[in-house]
């Protein structure tokens, strides 16, 4: 910006009364520092007319104010004047300020480390309880399990293909047939593998197969259970390509009568 | 003179503080118990404006302005804080400014000796009404438009001219001389350290 123009933009007149952005404050000081003579001698100018305009519109204060202002700041602290003591305390001020940030530096980071073993820890103890939920889970299964080859009325029921030397799988039902008491568990023990198909529980009632449910092959423990039918007097297993199964039997694995 | 009287504010002397207050005490006053209307507050507002200056007396850079408008600058903003507190808002009173501006028996205003009084009336109001609003009552040029009702040009320009028609006026020699009257009236009357 030239001179001439910026002495006529009333730039100066704002930043002597104060009301200039930051960004015109930085232009002003630039052109004071290219020119500063000539803005310097204009902001002179601006200033004393100002200056004349409020001293001709003075009002005086009450006569005893100044001796209450000059009292007010003989009460402020001299910035210049230290004490000699403080001289000395600076130092050993600091360091014992280094000192402690440096012992709150290294508590905190102690704190974060223990708080970092602790997540650790817990996770472990997560992970334990866990595992104690399925061996809970597991052990009441188990005596279920028990509960049933124990009761008089289960009755074994051996199921297989074919017959006689074409027997090539067999597995057992264990099936309780005591209304009250009514349970059907299979023992996958002798299952075969599944090839891609999915294995289907049936029940032979009044001549015609009735579903008993999918079998799972990875149910613990290898026995699974399945809703009792009482006048089931046969079981069979087949195979099914669709994992809900069939609503009558796609290919007949094994039978076995009870 | 003013290079020696920064140098020795500056170091803390006091009597340069006592100085300034001597030559200034009635131009910042006249602004200051115009923004906040209470004598009381006005002078409290003074008292407060020097010992600001006293303590930040280091952080005056005389390459910036000279030290009235660095005064003019504290003085004003403290007024217009003062007028912000609560306390004020709630005990705004409705004096009669004419009252204020007329007090009896110690209002001589030495620049009255000079004539200069007569000169400033001579302004156009509308000019002066600029210059209270901006340059006195700390009202950006933008404020003043609002309150005004006149375009922003309109207010640079005036503005502009009005300083310009103040420059005819008040030169450095008449400036110096009313400082000088103002310390003098103070020593007469036994007030000066």
């Amino acid at each position: 910006m030239d001179l001439q123009s910026f002495i006529q933009s009333g730039l100066l007149e704002s930043y002597l009364l104060g009301q200039c952005t930051r960004g015109e404050r930085a232009l002003v000081e630039q052109m004071l520092a290219e020119h500063p003579e000539a803005v310097r001698a204009e902001m002179a100018a601006i200033e004393q007319a100002l200056e004349g305009y409020a001293q001709s519109q003075a009002i005086a204060p009450p006569t005893g104010l100044k001796g209450q202002i000059m009292a007010a700041i003989g009460r402020e602290s001299n910035p210049l004047y230290k004490p000699s003591g403080s001289r000395s305390l600076m130092p050993a001020a600091l360091l014992v300020l280094a000192l402690l940030a440096a012992i709150a530096g290294w508590l905190f980071f102690q704190k974060n480390k223990m708080a970092d073993e602790n997540a650790a820890l817990g996770k472990q103890v997560a992970d334990i309880e866990l595992r104690l939920q399925n061996c809970d889970q597991s052990n009441q299964d188990l005596r279920d399990i028990i509960q049933v080859l124990r009761d008089p009325d289960t009755r074994p029921v051996k199921i297989g293909s074919g017959g006689g030397a074409d027997q090539k799988v067999q597995t057992y039902v264990f099936s309780n047939t005591n209304p009250e008491r009514c349970k059907v568990l299979l023992d996958m023990a002798g299952l075969p593998a599944a090839d891609g198909g999915y294995f289907q529980m049936w029940a032979i009632v009044d001549g015609k197969p009735q579903s008993m449910g999918m079998i799972d092959p990875k149910t613990p423990g290898g026995l699974q259970e399945f809703d009792c039918l009482p006048n089931a007097v046969a079981y069979a297993i087949s195979v099914e390509d669709k994992p809900e199964g069939n609503p009558t039997p796609t290919t007949v694995l094994m039978v076995g009568a009870l | 003179m003013q290079d020696q009287l920064i140098i020795r504010l500056k170091q803390q002397d006091r009597a340069a503080i006592g100085e300034l207050y001597d030559a200034y005490n009635g131009a910042l006053y006249g602004v200051v118990l115009r923004i906040v209307q209470s004598p009381e507050l006005a002078q409290q507002v003074l008292q407060d404006t020097f010992v600001k200056a006293w303590r930040n007396a280091t952080s005056y850079d005389a390459a910036k302005g000279r030290l009235f408008t660095w005064l003019l600058n504290i003085a004003r903003n403290t007024a217009i804080d003062a007028t912000r507190t609560a306390h004020y808002q709630n005990s705004r009173k409705t004096d009669n400014l004419d009252g204020l501006v007329h007090q009896p028996g110690g209002n001589t205003l030495n620049t009255d000796v000079l004539g200069v009084r007569e000169v400033v009336d001579s302004l156009d109001e509308k000019y002066k009404l600029l210059i209270d609003l901006v340059y006195f009552q700390g009202y950006t040029q933008e404020e003043a438009a609002e309150e005004t009702g006149i375009p922003l040009g309109t207010i640079k320009t005036r503005l502009r001219y009005a300083i310009g028609e103040l420059r005819k006026v008040f030169t450095a020699t008449l400036l110096a001389a009313a400082a000088s009257l103002s310390q003098l009236a103070a020593w007469a009357s036994g007030t000066a350290q």
